[in-house]
């Protein structure tokens, strides 16, 4: 067996170069052609095209995000008109969420990483993966085709009867979204799979690595939901087009019934966005603190619960849409369980780090922001979660704040993370730490920047996507404009020592962090099919840093 | 997905399925093509869900309305279609058994008269459809029909149209499919230790069934 | 060295049941007949209490029977049973949810709103007893 494969070898030893690396080349060079990249069928060049997607059209979601925030910058008008403002908020919504936010940790790093961490040599149905990401783009050009020629002003959420009266291009860009669900599906489908067929023997289920427990919850999630929110775009793209009038009032319709069936996905959609950011959190608390971690079953039962509750709350989105009061009392407890969920998992992670040795590279430093953030920003969503509490802060800053604290605050830190983590095991070369502590400082300050002057913003009363406001708020947007400024600067720092890395970087070690993860058990870059030889055996649990048997304080791990 | 290996023409026993390099076994490669069909399903199955619910919430709504325009439809036409489509899941089944015996002919003829069954099927849905165009049994705005003129029947037609539609949509795709594994019968290629393609094709058109048992009594028995 | 998925225990399983005759079949088949009559008898009583309930009775049989035995669901265990009635309760309670909802509704807020029948009579009505209701100025509670 190759020492590249062999795991009695030390882990972060480089391999000795020989014979088999010649025969084995890593992935990125198997194949140079143009072809062999955009035919590929290797889960890991399908996950890196992912990522470079997901990356330009994070950065096109934060073009229309400093636009917004531009506009903010004075009562009255700014930089754009108001009609122009309307489309740019609701772009920059459509963008984050269904061109970044939903594909991004799965497609890039779930694709890239799931094989690895089950010892197999790829996902169940590698054509199906392939397909997933022309879906993706697809629906992405479809989207943006749309916004090109307008774009839509109804928010990313088009309520009706607005979104079929308006005369924006609501339909081109709610296709787009539609065939991005089928993406969607796919990519789940293909997970739920590969982690029921495909794990190596002696990986049982409570022997995954909780990135796959967290990333098959999402499948389910994704596999479930994303069907519905197809209907309803369908149906609102033909009302739309031909009036039929399911939804609209004037012709006999519920616009509280469209309400339920988007909700119906679009809360379980948050949490494919956010558990996705969890599981990778679960494997770097591991690796940085070089200990086992605290309470695997719990953790691993904990992505499912959160997956099963978020399908019973829905209703919290609609406290003030006319909704009868008793749905109202329901959607409001069931809400308050998704928390206890998190909050498990939060206890999990401290207890993770307490009396680990702590490594304090960039993707700890990016936990560190996570943990905050997801601290705050759940409690305020259980706060939003009394109804009584939503009915004033309902359309405010405050939830714009809430929401962006869990989605950038928690999942792009996750992303951070994961891209920092996960570097020298995709491309095989080392970024520079400094700069990268650097930027995962002003990430995080500049979050704060932005988002924390948006909580006292929703409180003092100002409400969301409107284009005008008062005098009294504008020393808070001005705040919150210059945070966001300061974080664009920080992820563009980000991305030019990422850029210089991936090109100029020192050639990194298989297992740089020395990780116990399953997935750093094969060389940095991997070779195309994964290993060499027969199936490796992973006769431990992942992250076995400490055995508890002979650890000094054996009830600390 | 697997693919098999066609030998047209040779007379002889079916040629073993190709086995893709990522799986560990054939019973992997099978089970895992079963599951994600499944998977697939319960998509399928939620997208109709959205439909049932907006049906439900709007004959909760419209009781009235609802069984007056239920009585316009022709339940001569839909119990026939129910019961030919339920014949047409019926063939489909024997196609699976055939196909795990490797009688490929009978495979052949089993989904040619599910194909034929659905065909029609969709005729006379298309009487159905034709006749309500005639009589302006139409969705929303364009619901002219003067016979009933209750609160909330235009929603009843709208409703018709959006779920049979979408439905008759299934239908025809799962007709294609059908027609694919067809060919590949055709080619004497499924035996007990190749019938995947045979079973998921079945399986989509079992789908396909289910909507309709369940869409039957809502449309039509109301 | 343990097997770590289901593939091996199910295809095991799927060979044991040895592929009986069609004869199973031609009874679900017949079976189904039955019931599309039964439910076409019924509803056309048009029932008025329990009309809907049967109708979603039978045709919940119906789907039972073609999803065990046209669809194999009897002979496969785990995941694809899992999955099947997952989906299924997840149908049940977006119905569920959505349907307390506009049953629970403040009624003018319904699209059914009638108002002939709103507002409903509450406190000047039913003798004054619970308060409320316009009072000359100089009345105490």
């Amino acid at each position: 067996m190759s020492p590249s494969s062999s795991i009695a070898a030390e882990p972060g030893a480089v391999p000795v170069p020989d014979e088999h690396h010649d025969h084995h080349p890593n992935y990125l060079v198997d194949g140079t052609t143009l072809k062999s990249w955009l035919l590929t069928l290797d889960h890991k060049r399908i996950g890196v095209m992912y990522l470079i997607w997901v990356l330009l059209f994070f950065f096109i979601g934060g073009i229309y995000a400093l636009i917004v925030r531009l506009e903010l910058l004075t009562p009255g008008p700014t930089i754009i008109d108001a009609m122009t403002y309307n489309r740019a908020f609701t772009m920059h919504g459509v963008v984050m969420i269904f061109l970044f936010m939903i594909p991004a940790i799965p497609g890039a790093f779930g694709n890239f990483m799931l094989p690895l961490m089950l010892g197999a040599k790829d996902v169940a149905f590698p054509k199906l993966n392939l397909l997933s990401l022309y879906l993706l783009l697809t629906g992405a050009f479809i989207a943006i085709w749309g916004m090109i020629n307008g774009g839509m002003d109804t928010g990313w959420t088009f309520y009706t009867p607005y979104s079929t009266h308006t005369t924006t291009t609501v339909a081109p860009i709610l296709f787009g979204a539609f065939i991005i669900g089928f993406s969607s599906i796919a990519t789940g489908l293909n997970f739920i799979v590969t982690t029921h067929t495909m794990r190596a023997p002696g990986i049982t289920w409570f022997k995954m690595p909780l990135f796959v427990w967290a990333m098959y919850a999402t499948a389910c999630i994704q596999v479930l939901a994303t069907p519905v929110l197809g209907l309803v775009l369908l149906l609102v793209v033909g009302e739309h087009l031909f009036h039929f009038g399911i939804f609209d009032p004037a012709l006999g319709g519920d616009p509280v019934l469209f309400q339920h069936l988007f909700w119906f996905y679009s809360h379980p959609a948050v949490y494919i966005m956010v558990l996705p950011s969890f599981g990778v959190m679960s494997e770097v608390v591991a690796t940085f603190s070089r200990k086992n971690i605290f309470g695997y079953r719990a953790v691993a039962f904990s992505s499912l619960g959160i997956a099963f509750v978020g399908f019973f709350a829905w209703g919290h989105h609609m406290f003030v849409s006319g909704q009868s009061t008793f749905n109202a009392g329901v959607f409001a407890v069931l809400t308050m369980l998704v928390g206890v969920f998190t909050a498990i998992k939060v206890f999990n992670w401290v207890g993770t780090v307490y009396k680990g040795a702590v490594d304090f590279k960039t993707p700890f430093a990016y936990f560190c922001g996570f943990l905050y953030f997801t601290v705050f920003g759940g409690m305020t969503g259980v706060a939003f979660a009394t109804a009584s509490l939503d009915v004033p802060w309902h359309d405010t800053y405050f939830v714009v704040a809430h929401f962006h604290f869990i989605m950038v605050g928690a999942t792009i830190m996750a992303f951070m993370a994961s891209l920092h983590y996960w570097f020298p095991k995709m491309f095989g070369k080392m970024y520079h730490e400094g700069w990268g502590l650097v930027s995962a400082a002003l990430i995080i300050l500049g979050f704060n920047a932005t988002f924390i002057p948006q909580f006292l913003l929703g409180n003092a009363g100002m409400p969301r996507r409107y284009y005008e406001y008062p005098e009294r708020f504008q020393a808070l947007n001005v705040a919150s404009t210059a945070g966001a400024s300061l974080l664009a600067f920080g992820f563009l720092i980000s991305a030019i020592y990422l850029t210089h890395a991936l090109v100029f970087g020192r050639r990194a070690a298989s297992n740089p962090w020395r990780s116990r993860g399953y997935e750093w058990m094969t060389e940095s870059p991997p070779p195309t099919h994964n290993f060499v030889g027969p199936q490796p055996t992973y006769p431990e649990e992942p992250h076995f840093y400490v055995d508890p048997k002979k650890a000094e304080v054996p009830d600390a791990v | 997905m697997q693919s098999s290996s066609a030998v047209a023409g040779t007379a002889g026993a079916p040629p073993l399925p190709k086995l893709a390099h990522h799986f560990a076994s054939l019973e992997v490669q099978n089970h895992a093509a079963r599951l994600g069909m499944w998977l697939f399903l319960a998509t399928e199955i939620l997208l109709f869900a959205g439909l049932f619910v907006i049906y439900a919430c709007y004959r909760f709504m419209f009781p009235e309305a609802f069984a007056e325009a239920s009585r316009q439809l022709d339940l001569t036409m839909g119990t026939i279609n129910t019961l030919v489509l339920i014949t047409s899941s019926f063939t489909a089944a024997m196609a699976v058994h055939y196909a795990k015996e490797a009688k490929n002919k009978q495979v052949v003829v089993m989904f040619v008269l599910t194909i034929l069954m659905a065909m029609g099927f969709l005729v006379i849905k298309y009487f159905e459809y034709a006749h309500k165009i005639h009589e302006g049994q139409l969705p929303g705005p364009h619901y002219t029909y003067p016979g009933i003129q209750l609160p909330g029947v235009a929603m009843y037609f709208t409703i018709y149209f959006l779920s049979t539609g979408l439905h008759a949509f299934h239908v025809i795709v799962g007709m294609i499919v059908l027609a694919w594994v067809t060919l590949k019968a055709m080619r004497n290629e499924f035996s007990y230790r190749n019938y995947t393609a045979v079973e998921l094709g079945s399986m989509y058109w079992h789908l396909v069934d289910l909507v309709w048992i369940f869409l039957f009594p809502m449309l039509y028995l109301i | 060295m343990s097997v770590a998925n289901e593939s091996f225990r199910e295809d095991r399983e799927m060979r044991d049941e040895h592929h009986s005759g069609p004869g199973k079949y031609v009874i679900i088949w017949g079976a189904l007949m039955v019931l599309t009559v039964v439910t076409v008898v019924t509803g056309r009583m048009h029932l008025p209490d329990w009309g809907l309930a049967l109708a979603l009775v039978i045709a919940s049989i119906k789907g039972s029977l073609v999803a065990l035995y046209f669809m194999h669901l009897a002979e496969h265990q785990g995941a694809s049973r899992i999955v099947f009635v997952t989906s299924m309760l997840f149908v049940a309670l977006m119905l569920a949810f959505t349907l307390f909802d506009l049953g629970t509704r403040f009624r003018p807020a319904r699209p059914n709103f009638n108002s002939a029948n709103w507002p409903v009579e509450t406190a000047a009505g039913q003798g004054g007893r619970y308060g409320g209701g316009l009072q000359p100025p100089d009345t105490h509670p």
